[in-house]
């Protein structure tokens, strides 16, 4: 079996945003739609670090859908729109078949599942990102998919691929060969919630 | 890699050098230790082991206060300032120049290469006498005397003169580096390998030339250059340079002067420059955005550009600078028209080849140039037909044909690399000074774009400090402007571009000014207020964010947003255009304004 998963060092994150920006091209998101998102812990503001200058710290991750061994979502969704694919472990929303009841929202623990309350605007004349990617449809709820169109065809997200720190690693983690298990396996690292009991796929690096 | 510690002096290198930071963290994760030196706590300096919180302006005591403690301790890499540098050379009382054997009435040879060979004269410490460079075993490093009847003083006993200036304890009141930290850093530079990086932070101060001049001068006397893992400098911009010449530059002469900016109102004002009269007429901007970007523009816009009688811009976006102009001409995107690349933060040539065609009535800046060049009755030929033929051109040369670079090679790889596997500078110690030594003491500096009297050069031939013009804590200026504004440049933007791009401006909204939040409390300043940064020469306005990584008593902007993205005024406007006479420089961060609740229309 497979279980795909990402690995985010914060030790390289620093919170440049291609990651997010590249998953927008990629997936073809619309305006105001954001499936990943840099967290800065620090102070409240972006780039703003605890403590009292010039004795500071600060760190940063991204966020974006744990496509967990056990997810919160996938039982509480009425119409079988969220599921678990069991050959990869990616979670993924049907938009076709999503009322946008909200109901996983309310359940996501993690708070990256976004409803596209209206009909989508986006920021070009013409479609842009992958072959295979996701629709949009107004009044359903979205979440990243992993690249599933990419991972399907061998290839890794897009967010991985970009990342200029060299900070994103994506495999699969029940080959204990990989490179994300060998990562996991020599690196402490903190996953987010673990006390939801979702067994959350991504891993982040300390 | 192989650094055991590196030094990032004003680098904010995962923003604004963000191609490098993924060395620099597999350096870290290779064990290379990382002392971050910058008034800002950046998300560089949340990676570094060590971050040095520095005044700004005031990186120059600290290296001095450094070399202090190297020299009092006695650290100093005697072999390499005997071997590969200026250190035992005699400098003359009279004229600050280097002793040589012409001085002495020996005849200077004729080398291989048809150039004169005149021997720079050293102190003999065995024999007590002068000698040639080369001929002796036992150099003096320290000393002055008299060879000949010419009074003379070795560089390195000048350098150590300046050094001693900078007791740690009297540095530190200046950079505001606790004395501790000053001599933990002197031991780790002279740990080597050491890596020293800087970034263009401390360049931004009217004093901008000396704290380089001091930390090159560190390098030289730790040894810490041109080996494995050693160096000081900047980011590698590299250029290649084994193109087909003839193709760059035209063989007719340059008729009219290079002025700076710094100078042009002066210059439109009289009609003269250093006393030759010129009459601008027509501005041509290119591959630009001063109104954006520079100084002062006020001064820039009323003074300059509303002189002329005719401004043309050339960009791909409406620019600051192209609203100020009589005629726009659309630039083509770079996707939208082939090119190489063949300058810049690497060590390869890039192929950029058009991925679309040219938007509406775009074009690429050598087409636009085509175009004037005919209209102008200027020669046919002045531009080979089409982009590809110049580029055939540019890439068939001797050094191109060594490298297999040629046009069809790039268009198939895309990448070429043309520079040596692992290049270092100045590797072996081979220097590019006239001595082929490392030289700290600038034996003859030269002004370049002064206007008026030539400046006193004096200054110019050691490390030498002095305040920064504005943001020195101290006087007049400092009681009215309280705050030191400095900028950043962020990773929503490469200086005015991507200015409207939809998905930045949804992370990055609008402008804003980052304050100490002791400070904004202090002043009743509330977190997502608009405020207004102001003083003589203009104002900008824009949302206030706390951020504890701004040292106090300063400000710190993102900068090069298009003045229509400001409720009010642009950052450009409060910075002055005044420079130091030798830097010539526009410092961007020499710079003080007040800041207060903005009232004005939203
Ligand atoms: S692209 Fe990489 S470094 Fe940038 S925010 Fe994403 S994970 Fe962090």
């Amino acid at each position: 079996m497979t279980r795909y998963g990402m690995a985010i060092d914060k030790k390289r994150c620093v919170a440049c945003n291609t990651c997010c920006v590249a998953c927008k091209i990629e997936n073809n998101l619309p305006q105001d739609m954001w499936w990943n998102r840099v967290i800065n812990e620090g102070g409240p503001n972006p780039d703003s670090p605890a403590g009292t200058y010039p004795s500071l710290t600060m760190t940063t991750y991204t966020l974006s859908c744990q496509h967990c061994a056990n997810p919160a979502c996938v039982p509480v969704c009425p119409t079988g729109a969220t599921t678990k694919d069991p050959e990869t472990g990616i979670v993924m929303i049907d938009p076709h078949i999503c009322i946008g009841c909200k109901a996983c929202i309310d359940a996501c623990p993690y708070g990256v599942r976004t409803l596209q309350a209206d009909e989508p605007v986006y920021y070009t004349a013409f479609n842009i990102g992958g072959d295979g990617i996701q629709d949009h449809v107004p009044n359903t709820v979205e979440k990243c998919t992993f690249c599933a169109h990419r991972v399907v065809n061998g290839e890794v997200p897009f967010c991985v691929e970009v990342c200029p720190a060299r900070a994103r690693v994506f495999g699969d983690l029940d080959d204990p060969n990989s490179d994300i298990s060998k990562l996991i396996a020599s690196r402490d690292y903190e996953q987010l919630l673990p006390e939801a009991g979702t067994e959350p796929s991504i891993y982040l690096l300390v | 890699m192989n650094t055991k510690t590196l030094f990032l002096w004003g680098n904010n290198l995962t923003d604004a050098q963000l191609q490098d930071w993924h060395f620099v963290a597999d350096a870290i994760e290779n064990g290379t230790y990382v002392v971050c030196i910058d008034p800002i706590f950046t998300q560089m300096a949340a990676k570094s082991h060590k971050f040095v919180a520095i005044r700004p302006g005031a990186d120059m005591p600290l290296v001095m206060a450094m070399m202090y403690v190297i020299v009092e301790e006695d650290l100093v890499d005697w072999d390499f300032m005997r071997e590969h540098s200026c250190a035992p050379f005699l400098v003359k009382d009279s004229d600050g120049l280097f002793l040589r054997m012409s001085d002495l009435g020996v005849e200077p040879a004729v080398g291989d290469n048809g150039a004169a060979v005149d021997p720079y004269v050293v102190w003999d410490a065995d024999a007590n006498a002068y000698g040639e460079l080369g001929a002796v075993a036992n150099p003096a490093m320290e000393g002055s005397f008299e060879v000949e009847g010419i009074s003379v003083t070795t560089a390195y006993s000048l350098l150590k003169d300046e050094i001693m200036k900078f007791p740690p304890e009297y540095a530190s009141t200046l950079c505001d580096v606790p004395v501790e930290t000053i001599n933990e850093l002197a031991h780790l530079a002279v740990d080597g390998p050491v890596t020293h990086r800087v970034g263009w932070g401390p360049q931004a101060y009217d004093n901008g030339i000396h704290p380089h001049l001091a930390g090159a001068a560190l390098g030289v006397l730790t040894g810490q250059l041109c080996k494995p893992g050693a160096n000081y400098g900047p980011a590698p911009w590299l250029m290649f340079l084994g193109g087909n010449m003839a193709m760059q530059a035209s063989s007719a002469p340059v008729t009219s002067p290079t002025i700076s900016n710094m100078y042009m109102a002066d210059v439109m004002a009289s009609n003269e420059f250093n006393g030759t009269p010129v009459t601008p007429k027509a501005l041509w901007v290119y591959s630009g955005n001063p109104m954006c970007t520079w100084v002062d523009t006020n001064t820039l816009r009323d003074e300059v550009f509303n002189k002329f009688e005719l401004v043309v811009t050339v960009d791909n976006m409406m620019t600051d600078t192209a609203r100020w102009s009589d005629y726009v001409l659309p630039l083509a995107h770079w996707f939208e028209y082939e090119d190489a690349v063949i300058y810049g933060n690497t060590y390869h040539v890039l192929y950029s080849g058009q991925a679309a065609e040219p938007l509406g009535e775009s074009k690429c800046d050598l087409d636009i140039m085509r175009m004037l060049a005919s209209k102008m009755g200027l020669r046919e030929d002045l531009y080979p037909a089409s982009n590809e033929e110049y580029l055939r051109s540019y890439f068939s040369s001797p050094t191109c044909e060594a490298m297999g670079i040629t046009y069809d090679n790039l268009v198939e790889q895309r990448v070429i690399r043309c520079f040596p596997e692992n290049y270092r500078l100045w590797e072996n110690g081979a220097f590019l000074t006239a001595s082929g030594r490392a030289e700290f003491y600038t034996e003859n500096p030269v002004a370049d774009g002064y206007v008026g009297a030539v400046p006193d050069l004096d200054r110019e031939h050691l490390p030498h400090w002095f305040e920064p013009r504005e943001a020195w804590p101290e006087g007049e200026l400092a009681e009215k402007y309280p705050f030191v504004l400095m900028s950043e440049r962020p990773r929503f933007r490469v200086h005015g571009q991507w200015a409207y791009n939809r998905i930045l401006r949804e992370i990055d909204p609008e402008p804003t000014v980052k304050m100490n939040p002791a400070d904004a409390i202090a002043r009743g300043l509330e977190d997502g207020i608009h405020v207004e940064c102001f003083n003589e020469h203009g104002h900008a306005v824009a949302k206030l964010v706390y951020n504890e990584a701004i040292r106090p008593g300063t400000l710190v902007y993102p900068k090069s947003w298009q003045s229509d993205q400001h409720i009010a005024g642009s950052w450009s406007e409060p910075l002055s255009r005044q420079c130091d006479p030798v830097a010539v420089n526009q410092s961007f961060m020499d710079c003080r304004v007040d800041v207060r609740a903005w009232e004005g229309a939203e």
